[in-house]
This record gives structure tokens, sequence and C-alpha cells, in this order.
């Protein structure tokens, strides 16, 4: 039987359309996770769109899209935290982009300092909830690593924060 | 999670996160990289090939740019275009007198002027321009503000004559907290065709100005009349362009439109190697064609306060390309010198070289022109 082919799905269409649902639900806890990883909107969203557009390309063959946003999304932040002038100015953006009490202001000032890593390992584990299998996958490191940069991080702000 | 520290360390990051207003941006399709673009190489023959880049900064912003001359590596399709197709290098004295003869002329005859014209128009760009970026392939996504921007700032204070498409807004791409958009434009320049006799006449008025100047200085800057008329000429045959304008976060934020021939994208692969302040941040931006995958700027000292050469490597979005100036002083010395690359190199997908652009110091630029 003749099947016409305007019946058959397009594939493209289809993956795109997937593609569509996959950006909303996802684009702004994605955005969320870079500013607390860049201190900036603006290279948050830069980094995310960059992020997006690597998922969009690899979208149909890849398995787990949410992690490999995830990872694109850490990867593409480090490149951005190398850059000193935005590290200077983080601090001033996360304040002006939010209220936050004293406490909770000093706290993330201390964050934003902390070496990127170590950044990664304490936002991913206490905002995004990830395992320390999914922080050692966008890390690229063992997750024994992931210990003990926790380790270390959570002794150096301990260490800074005003009792 | 007993640990109050880690508990308190939770808190305040959902609290700060949850708080994030964050833009919703739509998802726009890229460029499909199976799909065959034009590469700049098969382009057709160099029929626009005027050199007419303009930077008009709205608002708080600084004007600034400047014109690549190439050093290509890559087959150039305009290496044989007309001298004529490129803003030719001007002294402001030379520069001044040039205008001071046209304004002679156009203030006696009206059909003299040839910047008359709608500024914005519903207008649509032709194929070959649409062929060249994917984002204006696209339905256009327009905005209000920058709209008004457009049309509150039309005239002189902009380019007086130009002619954009507004109905043909695309959002390219966000950065620094604004949003970047092409703007077709069927005229970037604002020059029009006027009748033959316009530029006799600005000869002649030219002429009788240096009537008493030394013989040697009248004819350096006769000549530089004929190539800055020839020039004109190019710009009224071939004015299709394309704009692009950064709108900031607020109202009364800065707002940079920055515009270029088909030729800068034929030639250099690029709109300009311009540089301007986004959001506070020294930027180097510019518009590339699809067929660029990505472009690489290398930074070296002399001139920067940098110490080592330093090479960036950065992926348009939406046609778009946004990177940071690593030394990041800009205006610190009241100048844009410091801000310019040394080289801007192009590749496509597969890495093949699509331009090799070497910035020289001694290039024309917007300033060279009496700014």
């Amino acid at each position: 039987m003749a099947v016409k082919s305007a019946q058959l799905p397009n594939p493209t269409e289809a993956a795109g359309k997937t593609f569509a649902a996959f950006y909303e639900r996802e684009y702004d806890r994605a955005v969320r996770l870079a500013w607390l990883l860049t201190g900036s909107l603006a290279a948050a969203e830069d980094v995310v769109q960059d992020a997006m557009t690597g998922v969009y390309r690899a979208f149909g063959r890849i398995d787990a899209p949410r992690a490999y946003l995830h990872r694109a999304v850490v990867n593409r932040a480090r490149s951005r935290a190398r850059d000193e002038r935005r590290q200077r100015e983080k601090v001033t953006m996360l304040e002006q982009r939010v209220r936050l009490d004293p406490g909770d202001a000093d706290l993330l000032t201390l964050i934003a300092r902390l070496p990127y890593r170590q950044r990664v390992v304490i936002v991913t584990r206490y905002w995004g909830g990830w395992s320390e299998q999914e922080i050692a996958r966008a890390l690229r490191c063992r997750p024994g690593t992931v210990k003990s940069l926790a380790s270390r991080a959570l002794a150096r702000l301990r260490t800074e924060v005003q009792p | 999670m007993t640990d109050p520290f880690e508990a308190r360390l939770q808190r305040a990051l959902d609290h700060a996160a949850r708080q994030l207003e964050v833009p919703t941006i739509p998802w726009r399709e890229p460029a499909r990289s199976g799909r065959r673009r034009p590469r700049l190489e098969r382009l057709g023959p160099p029929a626009g090939a005027a050199v007419a880049v303009i930077v008009v900064v709205l608002a708080v912003a600084v004007i600034g740019h400047r014109h690549p001359v190439s050093g290509a590596a890559a087959p150039n399709p305009l290496a044989h275009a007309p001298a004529a197709a490129f803003q030719p290098p001007l002294t402001p004295p030379e520069l001044n007198l040039i205008l001071a003869a046209y304004r002679r002329v156009a203030a006696d005859h009206r059909d003299c002027r040839g910047l008359s014209g709608p500024e914005l128009t519903q207008g649509t760009p032709s194929s070959r321009v649409r062929s060249l970026f994917s984002t204006l392939r696209g339905p256009p996504t327009p905005d209000g503000r920058l709209r008004q921007v457009l049309e509150n700032e039309r005239g002189p204070a902009l380019i007086p004559g130009a002619e954009f498409y507004v109905n043909q807004i695309h959002r390219a791409r966000t950065a620094f907290g604004g949003t970047f958009y092409l703007i077709p434009a069927g005229n970037i320049t604002g020059q029009r065709g006027v009748p033959a006799r316009c530029q006799a006449e600005q000869v002649t008025a030219l002429k009788a100005r240096l009537a008493r100047a030394k013989a040697s200085v009248r004819a350096r800057v006769l000549a530089a009349q004929r190539r800055y008329l020839a020039y004109m000429r190019y710009l009224a045959l071939h004015p299709e362009g394309v704009c692009a304008a950064w709108l900031g976060p607020g109202v009364g934020n800065a707002a940079n439109l920055m515009c270029g021939a088909m030729a800068n994208f034929e030639r250099w692969g690029i709109m300009a190697d311009a540089s301007s302040a986004l959001n506070g941040t020294p930027v180097f931006w510019t518009v590339v064609p699809d067929v660029v995958s990505t472009v690489t700027l290398r930074f070296v000292p002399g001139g920067t306060p940098l110490r080592h050469p330093v090479t960036i490597t950065v992926r348009p979005l939406g046609n778009v390309v946004v990177a940071v100036v690593p030394h990041g002083r800009f205006g610190s010395r009241g100048s844009w010198a410091d801000q310019f690359p040394a080289t801007i190199v192009l590749r496509d997908r597969g890495g093949q070289l699509v331009r090799r652009t070497t910035v020289t110091p001694n290039m024309p630029t917007l300033c060279g022109f009496g700014c």
C-alpha cells in the first residue's frame, strides 16, 4: 500500500519539537545554575545558549540530554570563570541581581571566591542536588575527587564564615 | 542533611537562585549542519563592494570602529574589486575640505544632497542577504523598544537617508544582559544617486576653495576628492547591507548600532572589527555569515596593556560574535586602538580557513575621517 509521504512523520521536525520541549523545560534551571557558577546573568545566558546549541546538534545521538546539558554548562562556565575581570565583578553582580540577607550574601561571596571546581561541587551538590557520580562526570574526575573537593570547599567556607 | 552549616549553604543558594529573574528566550533553531551553505568564495561576482561601515552608538555608549585591511590567505572574491568599492584613507583636513565642498553644493542644489529617503521602511532583504544569514531566514521578532530607538533617533543623529527594513528585525542572541538584533537594510549609508552634474559642482567648489593653496596641496586634496567621490558613487549603486543593534537591559541603557555593506562580508567575512562596551564590559563584537563557525582573535602587546599575545576563539551565535577584550581597558587611554585584535581568523565547520585578516595600524578608520 502506498503511503503518502506527507503522512509520514518528518524525523527532523519531530526531533525539533522534542528539543523545543526540552529547551523550554531546562532553560530556566540551566541559567540559574550557570548564574551561580559565573555570577553574571549575561554570562549565564550566553553559556546556556551555547550549551543548548551543542545539545541541539547532538540531540538525536545522546541518551541523556539533561546530563549532557549540565556538563556543557559546567564546562562552558569554567571558560567564563577564567576571565579575571568577570571574577572581580562577580560578587557585585550577584548582589545586584537579587536581594539577599547579609549573611547569605557573605556566604555567596565566599562561594564565588572558591576555586572553580570546588564551586561547582558546592553549587551542584547543595543547590542542584546532584549525586557524586553526576558531579564527577561533569568535572571529568573520579567520585573520590568530588568528595575531596567538597571537603576542602566546606572546610574553607566554615573557616571564613563569621560565626 | 543534619549539618546546620550545610543546611544554611543550601538555603542561601536556593534563596538566591529562586529570586533571580530569568528572561525567557524562545528557542531558535540554528542552521542545520547538513545544509550546504554558500561559502564566501562561491558567492557571485563582487557587485556590491562598498566598504561602508558606520558605527552609530546611541545614548551613552561611545563610537568606535575601524576597517580591517586584509591579508587574505583564502581566495578573495573581491581581489579585483575596484578601488572605489572601499573607503579611501583621508586625513581629517582633507575630509573637512571635501565635506565643505559637498555642503556648499548641497545648499544651492537640493537634488545634490543624495541623502533623502525613508529611514524606516517595510521592505524585505534580497535573497542574497537572506542566503548568508540564517538569523534573517526565520520569522521576524520585532522589538518595540528597538523600533522606538530607531524611530526616535532617526535623522541626522542616526544615518540620514539610510533605509532600515523595520518589519524584518530579527532577534539574534543575548549578551551582557542585552539583546542583539539583526536588521537588514536596503541602504546603509544614506547615499543615493545624485545627478552627474553634482559631483562636477563639488569639484568646482573645492577648486575655488583651494585657489590660494600651494599647488602640491591642491593636487593632493583634489586627488583625495576624486577617490572620495568614486566611493560615494559606488555606495549609491550598491547600498544594501545588514545592521546589527545591541539593546541594553533597561530603559535609557546604551544601544549600539552598526551597519556593514555586503562587500564587507564578501571581502572580510565580517561586518567590521568593531569594539564597544556592553553593559560596561569592553568587547569585540561583529556579525558573520553562516559559513563562519569559529572566530579566532589574536591580541598582541604593543599599544595594549598586554605583556604576552592572547588568542581567543569564539563561536558565533545567531550570526553574532561577541568576545571579551582580554586586557579589558576600554576607554582607559581615551583610545579605541588598544581594543582591536591584531588578526582575525574565520573558519568554517570543518576547520577550513574562510578568511584571515590582518588588522594594520594605518587602516582607515571612522575617526580618521574626522572624529
